[in-house]
């Protein structure tokens, strides 16, 4: 059942002439419903002179057409606290010396979130008990008790409240300027709402009464009655919820939904990605189809669209992405991308060897330039390996298998899933992937793919390894150049204070050519192996000679 | 995780009173090994009756860890343990006060014992599920050290029956019981939070998992090897070297001894280089070593040093393969328990049988172990296996509930 909303709103001028309040309602259907929801926002402008109303409709109308473009890889919080900083910036240069308040829920699926700066105030009514949501930005002094201390372009910097709430059917939400809630109880609100009718008149009503009651200042007051809430499931996964695996597993020449199963390409424990003909839109096609007790649960099968989900959501050459397919053509679950002449760089190495520097360098390269614009769309990919990275005919590289990936808008249920030896060793002692640990998983990548070893030994499953030193490249192939060394060694350091921060510190140096400014010098390596060659030596030479010291004695 | 945050996590009486009741009921189970040369002088057995009796109380073992693992999802294992319990102090008042005079007593007795094997189906979750995930497997390790209540048994029992007789050692492990069944009883308590009782059909899920046969095959070689040597121990150093069973029980004890400590080191060990890297290794110091042990079958001090050897990998096979189990299979980690239990209890009837059916139709023991070796070098290329599929993405990413 999808989000149903009413929605009504009035606002009523000050004594003193021009209206300096805007409030505003979105109310979308279908995707963006169930993506982002219905959307309120009031502000109520400062500076009367100085152009604070203007600001207000613009705050209002930029945070609302910001909220429906937001990525929707992004959460809600992550949207919001962007969205308020992109309104205070362009508060400061459009409209110096004016502020406003700004409030603004967003309600979609079974939650509402709040973001929030200034004294207007929003409220959630249930049961006719009204609770409020925002906290006012006002100094708590009878003197300064009018005095903003938080609003949009009052400074430099913002940080606006956010909060989040559950919502059930028969809830309401209010938003009111300060010219509305001065001369109201809250605890009267619950009642009024009981009253009925048109939401517009009845918001009509409400703010005449507050001004009868003596309040000569722009008085606006927005409502929203929540009908029916939203299902957080099929909020995102929409039609595909339905779809299930089918048990025999696939074999050369199966033919459904218009596809023709041509020879499998992989293969892993949850699933099998096949090279296909799409008969109807004539063109060949990549299927990845799950193992079916590999979804035989909800959660497995929602992981599954999730990862279709995501793939529909990114496009950037470095990604591979997922096809939209006619809705309704599927008849089971599985998703289809589009066919690429990209070889796993796993099925390279074991054919031709190691990479030079060069292809190391392209690689990493064009990794590194998908992994941001997926941290920009706040994913972590989180399984970055050569077995994921495709090499196509013109040497181009394409990161493959979202399907451990971490999207900012889905909540984490914990766990630390990726492969053991690309795993950075905070993620061992339980940390949260960062983008340092996709980093390492960058390194180990390149180390693999310029030495065909791993940079700490094959990692296993659950262990807990400890991370010694590890050997520089240099030492399995000599001729790689020591910028490059410098480069992939920053990259697997076991502390994460001394890896990469951001993946384009690793890119810039990879473009230019150039060495890590900090680098551990390869010579302190070949040091501490001398030395502890020379003593290898020296004990073999003292055990020598007690053994022949007790061969003598013996005699 | 550390200890004091372990200690504060779960509830220390219950994990106590687990490893008690396990450690006993152990010492129990394993009872008739250690007597075995006595018993058998008395009723006259031959070889393979010898290695059958004391392999007995493995099978009833094994298959009651199954039926008692379904009791307790659905009595809490509290109920169970002292459930069985009082079946096993009733088996062991009737073989004392009754007395064992026959063969068909002895297997009787056997089939009780066995219920004491299954003590394991009640320790780990009763003590684990007090704890949360993270510290299951350290629970479970704990409770699970009652692995060296076969030691106690190979120390004492044949010095108790030299002096008592056979017959009255039945009444002296009475003592120990019934001690356990109070001290179970009124420290041990169940967890708040009990999982749904398991199904047949999670049952028939899990079995479709490769791992999940890989496993118990992989723990019916290490517990298999590890309790049938328990058992055999004593009759053989008896039979082969002619020790008297009082200090053939010391040496087994030795050995057991080994075994049991070899656990927790094999889990560390696993947790920090891999179980299955650990196993590798593990599978072919066993295999070496029971080779030689039928190679130098003449030579005492060598069998004993290689009795050893063998039961330290076996001991850290056990480790190894419950350091993996509560990590690889983390929601049905009940399911697996019971199952891998079951199939360490068939691998040790095995193994006692085995050595007494080869004593018995080729005169040395010699094919016993050799057959055992084979199993160990198979389980040592099945890990070979499971490392090439494990190299591979694990966990899911278990965030699948959109938020606005």
């Amino acid at each position: 059942m999808p989000l149903s909303i009413a929605v009504g709103q009035a606002s009523l001028p000050g004594a003193k002439g021009e209206n300096q309040d805007f409030a505003a309602v979105a109310t979308p259907e279908h995707d963006a419903l169930r993506s982002k929801g219905v959307a309120l926002a009031v502000a109520d402008g400062v500076g009367k002179g100085r152009g604070g109303g203007a600001l207000a409709r613009d705050s209002v109308k930029g945070i609302l057409s910001g909220w429906y473009s937001s990525p929707e890889t992004w959460s809600g919080a992550r949207c919001l606290k962007d969205l308020f900083d992109d309104r205070n910036r362009l508060a400061r240069r459009d409209h110096p010396g004016a502020a406003c308040t700004l409030t603004m829920v967003a309600v979609a699926g079974r939650e509402l979130i709040l973001a929030h700066v200034g004294d207007s105030r929003a409220w959630l009514v249930r049961s006719g008990e009204a609770r409020q949501l925002s906290v006012d930005h006002v100094w708590d002094d009878p003197d300064l008790r009018s005095v903003l201390h938080r609003a949009i372009g009052l400074d430099d910097g913002i940080v606006a409240q956010l909060a989040r709430e559950e919502v059930r059917p028969g809830d309401w939400v209010v938003l009111g300027t300060d010219g509305f809630h001065k001369s109201f109880d809250p605890a009267s609100l619950g009642a009024l709402l009981a009253g009925g009718g048109a939401l517009d008149d009845l918001a009509e009503r409400l703010v005449r009464t507050a001004r009868e009651r003596g309040n000569d200042d722009d008085a606006t007051v927005v409502l929203a009655r929540i009908d029916d809430v939203g299902d957080p499931e099929a909020s995102w996964l929409g039609d595909s919820s339905r779809l299930e695996a089918v048990d025999p597993p696939p074999v050369e020449g199966d033919e459904f939904d218009g596809f023709r199963l041509h020879r499998r390409i992989g293969s892993s424990r949850t699933s099998s990605v096949w090279l296909a003909d799409d008969r109807e839109e004539e063109r060949r096609v990549v299927l990845k189809i799950p193992v079916p007790a590999a979804v035989e649960e909800e959660s497995q099968k929602a992981e599954f669209l999730r990862e279709e989900w995501l793939g529909r959501r990114i496009s950037h050459p470095g990604v591979v992405p997922v096809l939209a397919l006619r809705p309704g053509r599927r008849t089971r679950l599985y998703y289809a991308m589009p066919w690429t002449s990209g070889v796993p760089v796993r099925r390279i190495l074991s054919r031709d060897g190691a990479m030079d520097a060069y292809a190391a360098t392209r690689l990493g390269l064009d990794v590194a330039s998908a992994l941001r614009a997926l941290h920009r769309q706040g994913v972590l990919h989180r399984d970055v390996k050569p077995d994921n990275i495709l090499r196509d005919e013109a040497g181009r590289h394409m990161l493959t298998d979202l399907g451990v990936a971490r999207v900012d808008a889905f909540a984490d249920g914990g766990g630390v899933p990726g492969t053991a030896s690309y795993m950075a060793p905070e993620l061992f002692e339980g940390a949260v992937a960062q983008e340092r640990t996709e980093i390492f998983a960058l390194g180990v990548t390149l180390y693999e793919c310029l030495t065909r070893r791993l940079p700490y030994g094959e990692i296993e499953p659950f262990s807990r390894p400890r991370f010694g030193a590890a050997p520089p490249p240099s030492r399995w192939n000599p001729d790689i150049p020591s910028w490059l060394e410098s480069i992939v060694m920053k990259a697997i350091e076991p502390d994460p204070e001394k890896r990469f921060q951001v993946v384009s510190e690793l890119e810039v140096l990879l473009e230019r050519r150039e060495r890590v400014e900090d680098a551990v010098s390869s010579e302190r390596f070949d040091a501490r192996t001398r030395i502890r060659q020379w003593q290898g030596i020296a004990l073999l030479a003292v055990v020598v000679a007690i053994l022949e010291a007790i061969a003598l004695l013996a005699r | 995780m550390q200890i004091k945050e372990f200690m504060k996590a779960g509830h220390p009486p219950t994990l106590f009173a687990s490893f008690l009741y396990f450690d006993i009921s152990f010492m129990i189970w394993v009872l008739l090994g250690p007597l075995g040369v006595a018993i058998a002088k008395d009723l006259d057995l031959d070889p393979s009756q010898k290695g059958f009796m004391v392999a007995l109380p493995y099978l009833s073992g094994a298959f009651a860890r199954f039926f008692m693992g379904m009791a307790v999802d659905r009595i809490g294992a509290k109920a169970t343990g002292i459930v069985g319990q009082v079946l096993v102090i009733g088996g062991l008042s009737w073989a004392w006060i009754g007395g064992i005079h026959t063969l068909s007593q002895v297997h009787v007795l056997g089939l009780f014992l066995g219920i004491a094997g299954a003590s394991f189906a009640v320790s780990l979750p009763l003590a684990s599920r007090w704890y949360p995930p993270e510290a299951q497997g350290l629970a479970m390790g704990i409770a699970g050290a009652g692995n060296s209540g076969t030691v106690f048994s190979a120390l004492f029992a044949p010095l108790l029956a030299k002096h008592l007789g056979w017959n009255a050692v039945f009444g002296v492990a009475l003592i120990p019981a019934l001690l356990t069944l109070l001290a179970f009883v009124w420290l041990a308590k169940d967890a708040p939070d009990q999982p749904p009782p398991k199904t047949l059909r999670q049952y028939g899920k899990v079995l479709k998992d490769k791992d999940t046969w890989w496993f118990m095959g992989f723990y019916s070689v290490t517990f298999g090897g590890f309790s049938g040597l328990a058992a055999s121990l004593v009759i053989y150093f008896n039979a082969q070297f002619g020790v008297d069973p009082v200090h053939a029980g010391y040496l087994a004890a030795g050995c057991v001894l080994a075994g049991s400590v070899a656990r927790p080191i094999g889990g560390r060990v696993a947790d920090r280089f891999g179980g299955i890297r650990s196993l590798q290794t593990i599978y072919l110091v066993v295999a070496v070593s029971l080779a030689l042990v039928a190679v130098f079958s003449q030579n005492i001090a060598l069998t004993l040093v290689f009795f050893v050897t063998g039961m330290l990998g076996l001991g850290m096979g056990n480790g190894s393969v419950f350091q993996l189990i509560p990590q690889r299979f983390r929601k049905e980690i009940g399911l697996l328990t019971g199952l891998v239990g079951m199939a360490g209890g068939l691998g040790g009837f095995y193994l006692a049988t085995s050595l007494g059916v080869a004593k018995q139709v080729t005169g040395t023991y010699a094919t016993g172990f050799y057959v055992f070796v084979g199993l160990a070098v198979l389980a040592f290329l099945g890990v070979l296996g499971v490392k090439r599929r494990w190299r591979s993405t694990w966990g899911s990413p278990l965030n699948t509930t959109a938020r606005i």
